[in-house]
């Protein structure tokens, strides 16, 4: 199968009689084949302009001086920057809140995988009630819930600290991260680990070498869920902190936004700051989510 | 069968290692996290004898030069006072208000902090800020600070007693762009029929540009109130029976003649127009004119340039009275909670000095309370500064305050009324039933007040 | 459906010894493994989400403290008679079915085409799932810059002659679809990512043989792709449902509710509310309407979509 996917060049290379035997593909085949290709290339490239077109707007006020209007940021101008960084502490926002969106990333990550196993494969008693506790605390909005929150902190010494970021990011996002990971663990069949145990492995054993690795993707799209959301939080971020060196880029993002301040510039410069380091990361992340099953399954 | 169990063991000791390694990095991680982001309540404050006081302050209003100056105000500060020290907490202009109440709600409030006259009702009905009063006068400020400012702080309270330094005041002007002006042949606006002449000539569609910039957005009332009752005569907010003067007829007809601008003179977007929306229009040439304070001359002055933009203070009602609107004082306050009063009195103290408020008005670009300083080149030189101050020295000149004291006047004139304003510039509402619900709400919450 | 085994031993059946935990001991196992869960839920929101339960009970406002005390049920009649509850109730549906519509069927074709092989693949997959990443605030800012009308798109399609200067996307009739498209540009790559990961464990084999079984895309897609993804995008859908029904950064932002509440949703009701005007005990029955609302739906919509041997 895999010659026929042989480009021109190495087949030319090769001597007509030991190639091995290839049926040429018919006309039909090969129109199928174009329209196959254009069908994925099209929509592929419409996506791209959706979705990179914001992007564009936000580079452009950013890179562009104030007042103009041309559609390319030229003549390109640093300004925004040194506004937005040299007026607040991006730095130390910036390190607060990859500590906080590591951590939520840990945290959430361990329990979705010990909670999901658990759903995935034990049917029992009160699971349906657990599932839908934790739904239902999806349901109430965390600003109605701050003061309760905040006094729950306090009694517990946790006020200004970034762990009650870490908490409070890993208990509303922990019904997301279950579930989705329960779905990825109950992918993987049963009788994997099943053989494992016949080997005389413990479960913990079979669990770590022969899941954990087939769980890739899903470990990483529900970590980057985690990640991403602790790191993009506002709202606990300003109201459970309260000195200024712990606060978070969020936070840190909306001083450009006011009354009195409608500094476009600064706010698209503030906003490529922030975003480069997400997307950056979030990019070379999302590579392992297309890990296929057959990086894992058949080892040792 | 023995080798495939060998070569799970290996692998497990493999697993063993790196979950080793992990468990090492994530706890050493925790430890580093644990000096300098773990629990802890904001920095301590030692001693309560006077000796190396720490004081903490919010800043209501943070962006990136104001807090550059406000640290600037609080080292000079520190500099005059050793032994006290300021820690600066910037909170977000569009959810302040929310995380005082939680910290009011919670004990957990700071000592200092920024509030315009419009939060004071909020704030002293929770029961979280000092009045200031016997301080004030004890240290002779009623003499230093212009009487209108310390006056209309003590009107934006319920109680009527001081909560806020009388520092700074916003006022409102007309900003016109006097290049376009010119460029059409027309004369500095100088009453409201060269107001409308002006809107008028200066909408051409074809070019996108418009004659005025309508706010139909969030935070409309404060604008809707400097286009009307100047024109309108009309100088009270309430009548003496605590009715309100929305429906009166005067302020009917000139609001009827706002809102006509709608779509004739103004975008069609203006309908959700914001601060932001507004500004980044004048800014970038699609509108002539622009209702804002003082507060906003330096956004505007950034993007156009000083030579091309001026302000004028709202003209004088037809039968020729001076109204003037949007007077609000922003300052300092200190919380009843504060362990700190005597030191966070002398931050106030210098705020409404002639050093502190010199410095922090220039920089702020707001009208000093401090009358020596009123009369120092910087001001004079600010442009719509001096149009509001030549305004104000108008002998019949009344200043129109608005009912900041009034615990829902925040929630109606935003909340409420917004989206019945949205409607009348859609058409779907006329200004008279407007106006009429408008000022029924306001009188119903005015007696309340009064029977209290 | 066999998938390559470890070993090439032949299956033995499983004794109750060789499975690896038995005994007593055995049955509490599920409930140690869910215990971090659980604990975390209970210790932190029990408390939180049972106070906005006791606010709706209760007239509560701080800056009018004098009017507080006991409600009963005074809050809710009053919802009963509010027509702008029942507005946002009918909006709330409309702006959640239509939203999370159009993000999944969007996001599972762009994970239908990104699982593909092309070239430029991984460049493609990282940028059309990087909206996910960008934040909250900045994804309003972002989209704000777009629909300014004086420095946004629309100002530059008047230059060109389409649509007329100073009309504005979000003041008009365009209103809803433009707040739609913006949210769509963060939503769809929630489900693409999720679509696409689930994908990953869909054996290539499959495929194969039903191509040489002459099986047609589509008939692929029904009989192999959608029975393994339907279990993640049943809940992927519900958990998104929730959260845009919930979130009203963007709504908040670009429109605030308006123009002339027309885009107000009931959780956007409640922000304004609660927390602008203050009238907390308003807003928490607000909120338990709305928490009842959303439990109602959830249980219909698992149990509709709840197949034969699927166990939850």
């Amino acid at each position: 199968m895999t010659a026929l996917l042989t480009p021109p060049s190495t087949a030319k290379s090769v001597r007509r009689d030991s190639a091995p035997f290839v049926r040429p593909l018919s006309a039909e085949k090969k129109r199928a084949r174009r329209i196959d290709r254009v069908l994925t290339y099209v929509p592929v490239a419409l996506f791209l302009v959706f979705t990179m077109v914001p992007f564009y707007w936000m580079l452009l006020f950013a890179f562009r001086p104030t007042g103009s209007t041309s559609l390319v940021p030229w003549p390109i101008t640093l300004d925004h920057f040194s506004t937005v960084w040299n007026g607040s502490g991006f730095g130390i926002y910036f390190q607060n809140s990859l500590f906080v969106a590591v951590m939520s990333l840990v945290v959430s990550t361990v329990i979705a995988l010990l909670g999901g196993y658990a759903l995935a494969r034990f049917p029992f008693k009160g699971k349906a009630l657990f599932l839908v506790a934790m739904l239902c605390t999806q349901f109430v909005p965390g600003a109605m819930m701050l003061i309760p929150l905040f006094e729950i902190f306090n009694t517990l010494g946790l006020t200004n600290s970034l762990w009650s970021l870490i908490i409070s990011d890993t208990v509303f996002h922990l019904p997301l991260s279950l579930i989705l990971m329960a779905g990825f663990i109950r992918n993987v069949p049963m009788e994997l680990e099943e053989a494992a145990w016949v080997d005389g492995c413990t479960r913990i054993q079979a669990f770590r070498l022969i899941i954990l690795p087939l769980l890739k993707p899903g470990i990483v799209a529900v970590g980057s869920f985690a990640f991403i959301s602790a790191w993009n939080n506002f709202l606990f971020a300003i109201m459970f902190l309260s000195s200024q060196d712990r606060f978070t880029v969020p936070v840190g993002l909306s001083y450009l936004l006011g009354e009195f301040g409608a500094d476009f510039g600064a706010l698209a410069a503030g906003g490529v700051i922030a975003i480069v380091p997400v997307v950056v990361l979030f990019a070379y992340v999302q590579k392992f989510l297309v890990q296929g099953l057959s990086a894992g399954a058949v080892k040792g | 069968m023995k080798r495939d169990r060998v070569l799970a063991q290996r692998q497990m000791r493999r697993t063993k290692n790196l979950g080793a390694v992990m468990g090492i990095a994530l706890a050493s991680t925790l430890v580093l996290a644990g000096c300098g982001g773990g629990s802890g309540a904001p920095a301590a404050n030692t001693g309560d004898s006077g000796e190396d006081v720490v004081l903490e302050l919010w800043d209501t209003d943070t962006r990136p030069e104001r807090t550059e100056n406000l640290k600037t105000l609080i080292s000079m500060f520190e500099e005059e006072n050793p032994g006290i020290t300021i820690n600066y907490l910037g909170l977000p202009t569009d959810s302040y208000m929310q995380k005082i109440s939680t910290a009011i709600a919670t004990k957990s409030t700071p000592d200092l902090v920024t509030p315009k006259a419009s939060d004071i009702s909020a704030l002293v009905a929770q029961g979280a800020l000092e009045p200031i009063d016997e301080q004030f006068e004890a240290g002779g400020w009623d003499e230093q600070i212009a009487t209108t400012m310390t006056e209309s702080s003590k009107a934006a309270s319920p109680d009527g007693k001081l909560y806020l330094t009388p520092a700074t005041s916003l006022a409102d002007v007309i900003y016109y762009r006097s290049d376009l002006f010119d460029a059409a042949g027309l004369d500095a606006p100088t009453s409201w029929d060269d107001f409308y002449e002006a809107a008028d000539t200066l909408t051409d569609k074809s070019i996108g540009q418009f004659g005025y910039t309508i706010r139909g957005g969030a935070g409309f009332f404060p604008q809707f109130v400097e286009m009307v009752y100047p024109k309108a005569g009309v100088d009270t907010f309430f009548r003496k029976d605590g009715t309100s003067t929305l429906d009166d007829p005067k302020v009917i007809k000139a609001a009827e003649e706002y809102a006509a601008l709608y779509n004739k003179d103004t975008a069609q977007s203006d309908l959700t127009a914001d601060f932001k929306t507004m500004v980044a229009q004048f800014g970038a040439g699609g509108s002539a004119m622009l209702s804002h304070s003082i507060g906003s001359y330096p956004s505007h002055v950034a993007a156009l340039g000083a030579d091309k933009v001026e302000g004028v203070a709202p003209f004088p009602s037809d039968d020729g009275s001076t109204i003037l609107t949007g007077w609000m004082t922003t300052g300092f306050s200190m919380f009843k909670n504060s362990e700190h009063k005597e030191a966070a009195w002398k931050f106030l103290e210098f705020t409404m000095s002639a050093e502190g408020n010199s410095f922090w008005a220039e920089k702020s670009g707001y009208l000093p309370g401090n009358l020596e300083v009123a009369d120092e080149a910087w001001v004079t030189e600010n442009q719509p500064m001096q149009s509001a101050l030549a305004a104000a020295a108008a002998p019949d000149a009344v200043l129109l305050q608005q009912p900041y004291y009034l615990p829902e006047f925040g929630s109606i004139t935003t909340t409420d009324l917004l989206p019945e304003w949205q409607r009348v510039l859609q058409g779907d509402l006329t200004v008279k039933e407007f106006l009429t619900t408008a000022a029924a709400s306001l009188t119903e919450a005015q007696q309340e007040y009064l029977g209290k | 459906m066999a998938l390559p085994t470890l070993t090439s031993r032949p299956k033995r059946i499983l004794s109750t010894r060789s499975k690896p935990t038995s005994g007593r001991l055995a049955r509490f196992y599920p409930y140690f493994l869910i215990a971090p869960a659980a604990i975390l839920t209970v210790v932190f929101l029990v408390y939180p989400v049972g106070s906005v339960f006791y606010f709706s009970l209760q007239h509560s406002n701080v800056t009018q403290p004098w009017k507080d005390g006991f409600a009963g049920l005074e809050n809710f009649i009053a919802l009963g008679s509010d027509p702008l509850f029942w507005r946002s109730l009918s909006f709330t549906a409309q702006w959640v079915v239509v939203e999370v519509g159009l993000q999944f069927v969007f996001g599972l074709a762009l994970a239908l085409l990104i699982n593909k092989t092309f070239i430029g693949r991984g460049i493609a997959r990282a940028l059309v799932f990087s909206p996910w990443a960008v934040s909250g605030i900045l994804t309003t800012t972002i989209w704000i810059l777009i629909y300014n009308p004086s420095t946004g798109i629309g100002r530059y399609l008047a230059d060109i002659g389409i649509g007329e200067y100073g009309t504005s996307f979000l003041a008009g009739d365009t209103t809803f679809w433009a707040v739609v498209l913006a949210e769509m540009w963060k939503g769809i790559p929630f489900f693409a990512i999720l679509i696409l990961a689930d994908l990953q464990s869909v054996s290539l084999e499959l495929y194969e043989s039903a191509d040489v079984d002459g099986a047609g895309k589509i008939r692929q897609f029904t009989s192999i792709t959608w029975p393994h993804i339907r279990q993640a995008v049943i809940i992927a859908t519900l958990l998104r449902a929730v959260w845009e029904f919930n979130n009203v950064d963007l709504l908040y932002t670009l429109t605030g509710g308006g123009p002339a509440s027309s885009t107000t949703t009931l959780p956007l009701y409640v922000a304004q509310t609660a927390i602008h005007d203050r009238d907390f005990g308003y807003g928490s029955a607000l909120t338990v309407v709305a928490f009842v609302i959303l439990t109602f739906f959830s249980l219909i919509y698992l149990r509709v979509t709840k197949s034969k041997g699927d166990d939850k």
